[in-house]
């Protein structure tokens, strides 16, 4: 147990050694910075050793969050951090590890200020990491609040927000669910402090209880583009064409739905019932309305978004549902889910990028370049749910479960999926093969300048596709 | 070595798949045929009437634990044969027709053998989907034309969605993932209507039944060989597949069989029609696809419950016509407009002497197989001979309409893309013969349709544009669901994100704070009017804590 213990600490401590080491690197020639890039994609390999030699530790077989590490920070307040973790957290620190180091392949030919881009990047890494190994109140809190730092700096940096009005709403907003989680986990403290797996034992007046559990429920909605609050989320991500911070950007909700898994719905009192369901049909008519809303939309991002969205919210649903037993089937999907959508926007950014330094329009680009091409169809594919990822079985499990607790509702998510999924697919024929209306903008065949993607990304994007299958075969593959 | 054998299959898919393209394309569709007529003979090692069962752990997640079944018994194995002779066939005319990226082709229809033998193994529902799946990604990749992609991922993935509903429902009800256990959920299941009407939905659109046929009729642009492996070896076989195992479920609704009955039914008509009204070549090989499928149904409907042997000579029979029009295509230079062909029968005798023996299997088998369902053969019996009748004699007898260049180059077919379907088509009339009165009689039948044309009057039809064009289903489906979609998204756009939150809330926020910092720089800025509107706030704040301060 001990040498779990440390491991989990390099899970935290890693990226943040790699933070320094990027940050001293010097800049290569011409101020492109392909040393702290190399730190970086180090660094996260690292890590994900790291998490594999975890993952050999654990008895992966059987769920159930261990608390491995301990540190005292503070006698007089006793303030801990402490570390703990499970098959689903694992889950969840390697999908964002994957889906970080795609981002960073993505901007390898990025050569605006490349090294502050990955010293946050690795900043990030480290704080979602500890984000989701914490195991107490004040660990949680601190590093849900500390994932607020390297993210405004990117896309304030590199997110291509031309509103900036948006992005103060936008910060303003998370800092304001920040602050509505400090007040209550203050408040819970200031009762007992237990780790968060056993919240429910602390007792609150009803007047109080309803405060407190309320003030967490916003604030961990706040990460999450949920009406109306999609309209800032959306507004911000749709902008940011940096693909390692659009990655980061959609990494944020997860934040959010993570905490309401945690703390919902086992721990939840039963005054908060009502507010649940509220929750529940506010989710779903989000779900519906971005997922109709997406359809319309020409803009890729806007679908990937609306596809993001509509799958945070039936995660969200499928955890909010009174048991637990999906927890491990919600982390097997999403494990696949954010390397599918990390994979999407690096390839997403590709096609932007020729598209812009070419003059030309989207449609038939894919034409010209088979290696994308062909990646750019897996991705879909999987992304819809097809049997090349562990989102095929794994999310049959969750519908099963929303199916058997409200069907009317449960209809509603596949019909927001279905739909989401299928604007996925109408982009991809949109880039494959433009409609007859479109045929004064294709790309002419064999006329065209586009580049493929180098053999080196396809490799990458390969070894991706090899991963989710793997995931599909079974979702524990790594362990045996 | 059942094992090893679909490994073999597995291994010889992936490396037709890695193969580059045009690296020596004769020689690796030899080779994967050879691969599969192996696995055929292994195979029929075994016997009639094996008994050959293994179980695979595969999953063990929480609420998944899946095993991987492979069975073989006395029910299925006419069936793997039939599906392993078909796969092999489409390789040998893959190996001597003019396919594009034959090395592709051969690795898909390989892989997809496999996807369809761990349907007909499958006996719990999780198998049963994937197998559904993947079939659905390898015919994907194999339809190399974008517009017949997309129709055909459009309708496949919202059936796979649609099983994945019905499956997750009785999962939720706890019904257990053996497919046995399904008659449990018909006891005690809930939202049995719900699940039987969409169940028959997604199995329709999988075999492209009449209404969803839409799928395969935008395949006229793929290769013929390309389109009969799809057409009877891959997705709409897996959508009968489908409904042989889970038929238990269509008895929990009083609508299913109904709904069967009239699908089917009307698929048969619709499939004749279609052959007859159409021009294209490949296009009306999709409507035959489709009364095929529409009969198969329509014995499940009517209670004449096909077995695996039935089955599978049926179905063998029915590609081997489909083969038969592949081969007239290829004799004339790859003319696939019926309207530009005509008098070819000098110089394709062997060719008809072929259509002669396949309609001889055809027959045989059709008519040994109807068992209660006499009216339903016999009338399928006679739409079939008028159809290939009126569509054979055009092109054979009518009036010559190909130009010199498709006339020059006429001649049969060579000899290794003719002998296998001739072989294939006497075995079937050697094992279901028809007495010999009645089969001469039959084929005299049908040559008498073939020579007195009596439907000559539908060739007018090909001049018809409109008809020759129109995709009823499809634009009803554009104005019924698409168009409707679109208009609520662009309105929900409009209203809730633009109207009500950037303008509405957003904007009255921005203005509230505007008017309040206004109002205070005036209170502060040291003028008159500032001084009584800072001694008027003060009387407001004094009025409200009088009136409400108690």
């Amino acid at each position: 147990m001990e040498n779990m213990g440390s491991l989990v600490n390099a899970i935290v401590l890693v990226p943040l050694l790699g933070m320094f080491f990027a940050a001293i690197s010097r800049e290569g020639e011409r101020n492109r910075g392909s040393n702290a890039l190399s730190v970086g994609i180090f660094t996260v390999l690292s890590n994900l050793v790291i998490l594999w030699r975890t993952a050999l530790q654990m008895d992966v077989g059987k769920d159930g969050w261990k608390t491995v590490s301990r540190f005292a920070w503070l006698e007089h307040p006793k303030i801990e951090l402490v570390f703990g973790i499970d098959v689903f957290s694992l889950m969840l620190i390697a999908a964002v590890h994957l889906a970080v180091l795609l981002g960073m392949v993505g901007v390898r030919h990025n050569t605006y200020r490349q090294k502050a881009l990955i010293v946050f990047a690795l900043m990030f890494l480290s704080m979602i990491s500890g984000y989701f190994l914490a195991s107490d109140f004040f660990s949680f809190y601190i590093f849900f609040e500390s994932l607020l730092l390297p993210l405004f700096m990117m896309i304030g940096i590199f997110g291509d927000v031309r509103k900036q009005q948006l992005l103060y709403r936008f910060f303003l907003y998370n800092l304001l669910g920040a602050v509505f989680l400090f007040v209550a986990l203050v408040v819970l403290y200031n009762h007992e402090n237990v780790s968060i797996l056993e919240v429910s034992r602390i007792v609150l007046s009803g007047q109080g209880e309803v405060l407190v559990w309320g003030s967490i429920f916003i604030a961990f909605l706040s990460r999450i583009p949920v009406w109306p609050f999609h309209y800032w989320i959306s507004s911000v991500n749709v902008n940011i064409s940096n693909p390692l911070v659009f990655i980061v950007a959609n990494i944020v909700p997860l934040s959010g739905v993570y905490g309401l898994i945690r703390f919902f719905p086992v721990n939840a009192p039963a005054a908060l019932d009502p507010y649940l369901l509220v929750l529940e049909i506010v989710s779903i008519i989000t779900m519906l309305m971005i997922a109709f809303i997406g359809f319309t939309k020409r803009d890729i991002r806007y679908k990937i978004f609306a596809y993001m969205t509509v799958y945070y919210i039936l995660y969200l649903l499928g955890a909010l549902l009174p048991t637990d037993a999906l927890l491990m089937n919600i982390g097997f999907s999403m494990f696949s889910y954010l390397i599918i959508v990390a994979a999407l926007e690096v390839m997403v950014a590709h096609i932007d990028g020729e598209r812009q330094e070419n003059e030309i329009g989207n449609c038939g680009i894919l034409c010209n370049i088979r290696r994308t091409s062909w990646v750019f169809s897996f991705l879909i594919l999987a992304a819809i749910g097809m049997p090349l990822s562990s989102m095929f079985l794994n999310n049959m499990v969750i519908f099963a479960g929303l199916l058997k607790y409200n069907i009317q509702m449960a209809v509603c998510i596949l019909l927001a999926v279905v739909l989401a999924s299928v604007s996925l697919l109408q982009q991809l024929f949109y880039l494959k093969y433009p409609p007859e209306a479109a045929a004064a903008h294709r790309v002419p065949v064999g006329e065209c300048c586009v580049e493929d993607i180098s053999l080196k990304v396809f490799a990458v994007m390969l070894l991706t596709a090899v991963i989710l299958v793997l995931s599909f075969v079974n979702p524990l593959w790594f362990v045996g | 070595m059942l094992v090893e054998l679909l490994i073999l299959i597995l291994g010889a898919g992936l490396v037709s798949e890695l193969v580059p393209q045009n690296r020596m394309p004769v020689l690796w569709s030899l080779f994967s045929a050879t691969a599969v007529f192996y696995f055929v003979y292994r195979l029929s090692l075994l016997g009639v009437a094996p008994d050959l069962y293994l179980n695979y752990p595969w999953l063990k997640t929480p609420n998944l634990a899946v095993n991987l079944e492979l069975v073989v018994n006395a029910h299925n194995i006419y069936l793997i044969f039939a599906l392993s002779i078909l796969a092999g066939l489409v390789l040998l005319q893959n190996t001597f027709g003019a396919e594009n990226a034959k090395n592709s082709l051969n690795g898909l229809v390989l892989l997809n053998l496999l996807s369809s033998l761990m349907l007909v193994f499958a006996g719990n529902y999780i198998q049963m989907l994937v197998a559904v799946g993947v079939c659905d990604v390898l015919v994907f990749s194999a339809v190399n034309n974008i517009e017949a992609k997309k129709k055909y991922i459009y309708a496949n993935f919202l059936a796979d969605i649609g099983l994945v509903s019905i499956f997750a429902v009785i999962l939720g009800q706890g019904g257990g993932l053996g497919l046995e256990k399904l008659s449990d959920y018909a006891r005690f299941g809930h939202h049995k209507d719900f699940v039987a009407i969409l169940l028959l939905v997604c199995i329709f659109a999988k075999t492209g039944l009449f209404m969803f046929q839409g799928t395969y009729t935008e395949m006229r642009l793929l290769g013929f060989n390309r389109l009969n492996y799809v057409l009877y070896t891959a997705t709409p076989l897996t959508g009968y597949l489908l409904l042989l195992k889970t038929e238990s479920l269509l008895q929990i609704s009083s609508f299913s069989y109904p709904m069967l009955k009239i699908f089917a039914l009307s698929s048969v008509l619709w499939g004749a029609w279609g052959a007859l009204a159409i021009d294209n070549l490949k296009q009306k090989a999709v409507y035959f696809a489709l009364m095929f499928w529409g009969l198969v149904y329509a014995f499940a409907a009517f209670g004449n419950r096909l077995g695996s042997l039935e089955f599978a000579a049926l179905l063998t029979a029915a590609f081997l016509f489909g083969q038969v029009l592949m081969l007239i295509c290829m004799a004339a230079s790859n003319e696939t407009q019926v309207s530009e062909t005509g008098g070819f029968l000098k110089a394709l005798k062997w060719t008809l002497l072929l259509t002669l023996l396949v309609l001889a299997a055809f027959f045989s088998v059709l008519l040994k197989v109807r068992e209660n369902c006499s009216w339903l053969a016999w009338g399928y019996v006679l739409l079939f001979m008028l159809t290939s009748a009126h569509i054979l004699s055009q092109i054979l007898l009518g009036e010559s309409r190909a130009d010199e260049r498709v006339q020059a180059m006429l001649k049969n077919p060579s000899l290794p893309s003719w002998l296998p379907v001739a072989a294939a088509a006497v075995v079937l009339c050697r094992y279901f013969h028809l007495s010999l009165l009645s089969t001469i009689l039959l084929l005299g039948a049908w040559i008498g349709l073939f020579f007195l044309r009596p439907l000559r009057r539908l060739d007018g039809l090909y001049n018809n544009d409109t008809l020759q064009e129109a995709d009823y289903v499809g634009t009803a489906y554009e104005l019924l669901i698409i168009t409707p979609v679109k208009v609520i998204g662009r309105l929900l756009w409009l209203t809730v994100d633009f109207v009500f939150i950037e303008r509405t809330i957003i904007s009255s926020v921005q203005n509230a704070l505007g008017f309040m910092i206004f109002l205070f720089r005036r209170i502060h800025s040291g003028t008159l009017t500032g001084a009584l509107l800072f001694t008027l706030l003060g009387f407001a704040v004094i009025g409200i804590i009088w009136l409400y301060g108690g």
